[in-house]
């Protein structure tokens, strides 16, 4: 993977600020966008500005075909059986509560998660308290790991519904074993439903393959525009679901009485959607499979072994998470024993331009219960070089002399 | 933070020509509402105040930077009063002008902001107001060359 030559696809690295480029570590939040995707949503608004599926003019034609293209393309993506399991969304949190609100919760029901979930795979559940469900914890080992004994644990004590689980987390990097995680549950008779936001943009990941029922999944995080998502679902179980916005664009009639919702991926596809965003979404798609994820992974494992070794020799730097990079992917999170998190990200920022995130990283449950106040976060992807992470070492150099 | 207060004060008077300090302005009320009611700053203006003079110094003296990172909260306080302190004078001078004719009531002849200074008044500094005249003559320096040495340097910096 020529990184280099892929990081002239990135218009953002022209930039200049305070007469210095930017050093770019916060893609576990929100990526950058190649040029052919910005290029992707300025077509669409230039050259066929017009709804899909409804008119039937040429203009809508176009958008039509190019949209469909954009469904095949993430199904393409994920391993999907058919494009019909692709259901556009706003974003990842979007898609967690389409099945919050569509699968059928009854009193009783009980929902897993692990200890470490975004409030977007956590507060759904919590709410669901109202209807009588119970939200159950899986607690991780000490170093962040999965714990699979207590994961079976908490299946065992009975009636639940749905595993709705994190697959890389966006606070330490850590990829969930989706595969057993998947395989057991089915043996309970569980469905599964995994947030896959940081491992569908690096991870190599087929939904048929690791048998599951739902991945919801964001654009931003995968080079696409922001807005834009998708929830993969098994055809069978969508089928089953109902929808959980209804308006325009859901149904194929309706009378003053009664409607009758479209099929699957339409009767969940609300209103006029994102025709621009989820166009360029298949595009980015594309772009990363010219790359190809396997490539990827590999270049944020090499980032995130050369910046652990790096600030190992520093005892004031405490991280989060596994001690072997190669368990943490593209995620170096870590705090300043007696300085504020805030404040490192901030003199990076001042010091250098090196963007960096900081703070509790929408994991606030687990700081917490954790009595951390947040945390520092450096993330990686496919343009990122060493030279970008010698950078963020050195400037972090300079800000660990205030301690 | 204190320095919320600080900060209060002066961008709410750049705040009237300018709508960028009026929206920290806004920032620091909120910031200073809280610290009166103790309650911490939640809005994150008095952290980045914080990392924003300390990379500056970080830049330059990063002995200093450690100083004022360490100690930043007393030295908000200071500022905070002597800030406090230099307004209540300055408040006082102006009272005493309006009132008395003078700001400075023990030494009259020296308040600065007397408008029947003489011909000869200096101000502390002992600059008379032919000092940059008789400079340039004394140096032989021409005030036109002298003007445009004023607009390169300008430039320069």
């Amino acid at each position: 993977m020529n990184v280099e030559k892929l990081r002239r696809d990135f218009p953002i690295f022209e930039r200049k600020i305070r007469g210095q480029n930017i050093v770019y570590l916060d893609s576990a939040c929100m990526t950058l966008r190649p040029n052919c995707v910005i290029d992707k949503i300025k077509e669409y608004y230039e050259k066929y500005p017009a709804c899909a599926g409804r008119s039937s003019h040429v203009l809508a034609n176009e958008v039509t075909e190019k949209y469909n293209n954009s469904r095949r393309t993430l199904s393409k993506f994920i391993g999907a059986k058919t494009p019909e399991e692709i259901i556009f969304t706003k974003n990842t949190t979007e898609g967690i509560n389409l099945i919050k609100n569509s699968l059928n919760f009854e009193k009783g029901d009980v929902v897993l998660t692990t200890d470490k979930e975004h409030n977007s795979n956590l507060i759904p559940w919590q709410i669901l308290r109202e209807k009588g469900v119970t939200h159950k914890i899986v607690q991780s080992n000490e170093d962040l790991t999965f714990n699979l004994e207590n994961y079976e644990k908490k299946l065992k004590e009975g009636n639940v519904k749905l595993v709705s689980m994190v697959h890389t987390s966006n606070l330490d990097g850590v990829t969930n074993p989706a595969r057993e995680i998947v395989n057991i549950a089915h043996d309970f008779g569980a469905l599964v439903l995994l947030d896959g936001a940081q491992s569908i943009p690096s991870l190599e990941f087929n939904v048929k393959k690791m048998d599951v029922d739902f991945l919801a999944f964001s654009g931003h995080k995968l080079c696409g525009p922001s807005g834009t998502g998708v929830l993969y679902g098994k055809k069978e179980l969508l089928e089953k679901l109902n929808p959980f916005l209804v308006g325009g664009d859901t149904v194929a009639q309706s009378t003053y009485e009664d409607h009758e919702f479209l099929p699957i991926p339409e009767k969940f596809e609300a209103g006029l959607q994102n025709y621009a965003g989820i166009i360029a979404l298949g595009e980015a798609t594309n772009y990363l499979l010219r790359i190809g994820k396997n490539k990827i992974e590999k270049h944020e494992t090499n980032l995130n072994s050369f910046i652990t070794e790096k600030l190992n020799e520093f005892d004031s730097i405490e991280l989060i998470g596994p001690s072997d990079p190669k368990l943490r992917g593209s995620i170096f999170s870590f705090n300043v024993k007696g300085m504020n998190a805030h404040d490192v990200a901030l003199m990076l920022s001042n010091l250098r331009n090196v963007c960096v995130r900081s703070g509790q990283h929408c994991v606030h449950s687990w700081f917490n219960a954790h009595k951390l106040e947040g945390s520092v976060r450096a993330s990686f992807y496919l343009y990122n070089t060493l030279e970008d992470i010698q950078i963020f070492i050195e400037t972090l150099k300079r800000v660990l002399v205030l301690k | 933070m204190v320095i919320c207060i600080i900060a209060l004060v002066v961008c709410g008077i750049l705040g009237i020509f300018s709508v960028k300090y009026r929206a920290i302005a806004k920032e620091s009320f909120k910031c200073t509402f809280r610290l009166i009611t103790f309650r911490p700053c939640n809005t994150n203006l008095d952290q980045r105040i914080k990392a924003n003079i300390t990379s500056k110094l970080l830049k330059r003296t990063p002995k200093l930077a450690k100083l004022v990172y360490r100690y930043f909260t007393l030295l908000s306080v200071v500022f905070v009063v002597i800030f406090f302190a230099s307004m209540g004078y300055g408040a006082y001078a102006l009272y005493n002008l309006g009132v008395h004719g003078t700001c400075n009531l023990k030494n009259p002849d020296e308040c600065i902001f007397d408008p029947n200074a003489g011909e000869e008044q200096s101000c502390n500094l002992g600059v008379t107001h032919n000092f940059i005249p008789n400079i340039l003559s004394r140096n032989k320096i021409s005030l036109d060359s002298a003007w445009n040495f004023s607009k390169q340097y300008k430039s320069i910096i």
